[in-house]
């Protein structure tokens, strides 16, 4: 695939993977008091691995894996999510699909612009 | 494969969880002085306990496996009930020693607080999500 509908299918898949950002980070804050919960994150590393061994295909980014965040300082509970970190990466992850999602429009208005003259 | 907007399920269940928890401690506050109920011993603390689904599977789960929090049950505090003098008290025994709660009012205002603010974050994280697809929708739209 080239030109604009890679364009799209690659957007579509940073669009994809930062919705699914947002659902680890929803699961934390949502576990923010459950005893022993661990701070869970995206793992690209680990979908790379599983693209290259063959266990996923390298399509579409529907499903990514989820792993667990390290190094972050433990509560008496034994949880370990970091509410402030977790709010600001939300709203970061957010603007990240602002970003993405203005792009795909500016592409679509340039196909428009280009078929209606 | 999860649906379009699992995300906000994840964050409902967390302003659900929340909501109970905020409920069990106003129970807790409003029975602090409660000395007698039907067993006949003073109103014990009750706590929610929480439980993440995911712990279930293994370390490396997908994305779509997250399901937010889950409240599994309401237990009651075993902690020893404190005695105060007041021979007055009809629930007084015959040394005029009285049994009470052991709601502690300062330990609820606390939880009160935490749970308070954690709904906030859940609900943020909701408004967040919706903000999200109302960006999709206006690509459909045609709009920038």
């Amino acid at each position: 695939m080239t030109g604009l509908p890679s364009q799209f299918y690659l957007i579509g898949n940073a669009l994809s993977s930062a919705e699914q950002n947002h659902r680890v980070v929803s699961q934390n804050i949502a576990n923010v008091n459950t005893p022993d919960y661990q701070t869970r994150e995206l793992s690209f590393e680990e979908y790379e691995k599983r693209v290259k061994s063959g266990e996923t295909n390298a399509g579409f980014i529907a499903d990514l894996p989820v792993e667990f965040t390290e190094g972050l300082v433990q509560r008496e509970d034994g949880n370990n999510v970091d509410i402030d970190q977790q709010l600001a990466g939300m709203k970061k992850n957010s603007l990240m699909f602002q970003t993405y999602s203005q792009l795909l429009a500016a592409k679509m208005a340039t196909i428009r612009k280009a078929i209606s003259g | 494969m999860p649906g379009l907007f699992s995300a906000m399920n994840i964050s409902a269940s967390g302003l659900t969880a929340e909501r109970l928890r905020m409920e069990t401690t106003a129970n807790n506050i409003a029975n602090a002085n409660t000395t007698r109920t039907e067993n006949g011993d003073p109103y014990r603390k009750k706590a929610v306990v929480f439980s993440s689904e995911l712990e279930k599977s293994g370390r490396y789960a997908l994305a779509s496996d997250l399901t937010g929090v889950e409240v599994v049950g309401i237990e009651s505090d075993q902690s020893e009930f404190p005695v105060v003098y007041n021979p007055g008290h009809p629930h007084a025994d015959e040394d005029g020693m009285l049994r009470m709660s052991n709601v502690q009012i300062p330990m609820e205002m606390v939880d009160l607080i935490s749970s308070s603010r954690s709904y906030e974050a859940n609900l943020k994280s909701m408004t967040m999500f919706k903000e999200m697809v109302e960006q999709s929708l206006t690509l459909l739209r045609g709009g920038s």
